[in-house]
């Protein structure tokens, strides 16, 4: 008899992705029975262990609150206040400096490779590496969507500027910009500093949350396959929706 | 929901998350609030379910920017030395504060991801949210789960050999 293996036993203790076959082996079978009685004496260990972390100070949530408000506030007041004339080029450095990264991790022996997979002179064991940072080129970026999301940070917008959303089959996200526009990509996220024209963005039908940002105002999110757009809407159709940023 | 009501709902628990997570109260703290701020700042809207799963994955993105170094994790569990609890015989203190240190030990030696799936597991999230947060198939879930526990038991719970 092929008994449960202990992914499959954990997977019926916490109530997991089985087939009904597993559920029915382990009624019939006395060793992975006692094997799953033994995964949830050890659920109760280390939930206990676990427990042992809890002390420090009390939790106050109204200093809490207090702290997120201030700091939401200071965020808001940062995005009515830009310095005139400094965005732009703000914008084009920052994707520089993420695009330079990238370019750099792509280098056979790359210190920041070294950085990044945290074997610097450390444990690797303990450190994971993490998502490889995909560079992008000058024509657009295409990258698969991560599974906690993707965040595609856009700056330089101008408010009429079109920016126009297509669903597309499959995992890869792209964005298309003009030709003279900046990208950088990084494992959750991508920039692009805009130039004049069209920005073309395909995202995959997918559950995975998307947020696009145009100037550091959210203007398109979805969450639970909800799709909310906060520009100007133009167009929208089952094949996607055309927007403008409008004047915030 | 509110912003009183998410904040009180979940705030409390992320926070105890981000504590077993980065062994720090301060920085456990600060992560939670971020998490809570970009929450707000994006205006996310979803069940309270979809929102605790969205600000806990919010935070472990976080915490493994912050300590993507090891170094960094080390130095400051050596800046946050466990402290006694108020009304603890000597003898109860010391067990205790030998427990922690145990199980932070312990903790410590799992790869990152590890450790994420089994403190997301043990703060009550289904195999799929987990998948989803830390960027696995749910399909793994459980043989990932039971090599971290594994790993996690054998380090730190008297008498456990896998």
């Amino acid at each position: 008899m092929t008994h449960l293996d202990e992914g499959t036993i954990l997977a019926l203790r916490d109530r997991g992705l089985v087939d009904a076959d597993a559920r029915e082996h382990v009624d019939e079978c006395a060793t992975c029975a006692a094997a799953l009685t033994a995964a949830q004496e050890r659920a109760d260990a280390v939930a206990f262990a676990l427990r042992s972390l809890d002390g420090g100070p009390p939790i106050d949530v109204d200093a809490a609150k207090a702290a997120v408000r201030r700091r939401l506030d200071a965020r808001r007041e940062e995005r009515r206040t830009p310095a005139p004339g400094l965005s732009r080029s703000l914008g084009r450095a920052a994707a520089l400096v993420l695009l330079a990264s990238g370019a750099v991790y792509a280098m056979p022996n790359s210190p920041l490779r070294g950085w990044l997979s945290g074997d610097a002179g450390t444990d690797a064991a303990v450190v994971e590496s993490p998502p490889p940072v995909e560079v992008a080129s000058p024509e657009g970026v295409e990258l698969t969507v991560p599974a906690g999301g993707l965040t595609i940070r856009l700056t330089s917008v101008q408010p009429d500027q079109r920016i126009e959303v297509v669903w597309v089959e499959g995992d890869r996200a792209s964005v298309v910009a003009a030709s003279d526009s900046y990208y950088a990509v990084s494992s959750s996220g991508v920039g692009v500093d805009v130039r004049e024209g069209d920005v073309r963005i395909g995202l995959p039908t997918g559950p995975e949350p998307i947020i696009i940002e145009a100037n550091g105002r959210m203007v398109l999110s979805r969450v639970d396959g909800a799709v909310r757009v906060q520009g100007e809407v133009v167009s929208r159709d089952p094949n996607g929706i055309v927007f403008t940023v409008g004047q915030g | 929901m509110d912003f009183d009501t998410t904040f009180e709902a979940h705030y409390p628990g992320l926070v105890r998350y981000c504590r077993r997570l980065t062994g720090d109260p301060d920085a456990a703290e600060d992560v939670a609030q971020e998490s809570f701020v970009r929450l707000f700042d994006h205006g996310i809207e979803g069940t309270s379910d979809g929102l605790r799963a969205w600000l806990f994955t919010t935070a472990t993105h976080l915490v493994r920017d912050r300590y993507r170094v090891d170094t960094n994790r080390r130095r400051l569990l050596e800046e946050n030395p466990v402290e006694p609890t108020p009304g603890d015989t000597p003898e109860r203190s010391l067990e205790r504060s030998e427990d922690r240190a145990r199980a932070r030990a312990a903790l410590e030696r799992l790869a990152t991801r590890d450790r994420e799936i089994l403190l997301m597991r043990y703060s009550g999230f289904s195999y799929k949210e987990i998948a989803d947060a830390v960027g696995v198939a749910a399909t793994s879930m459980g043989t990932l789960l039971a090599r971290a526990e594994a790993r996690f038991a054998e380090a730190c719970v008297p008498g456990e050999r896998v």
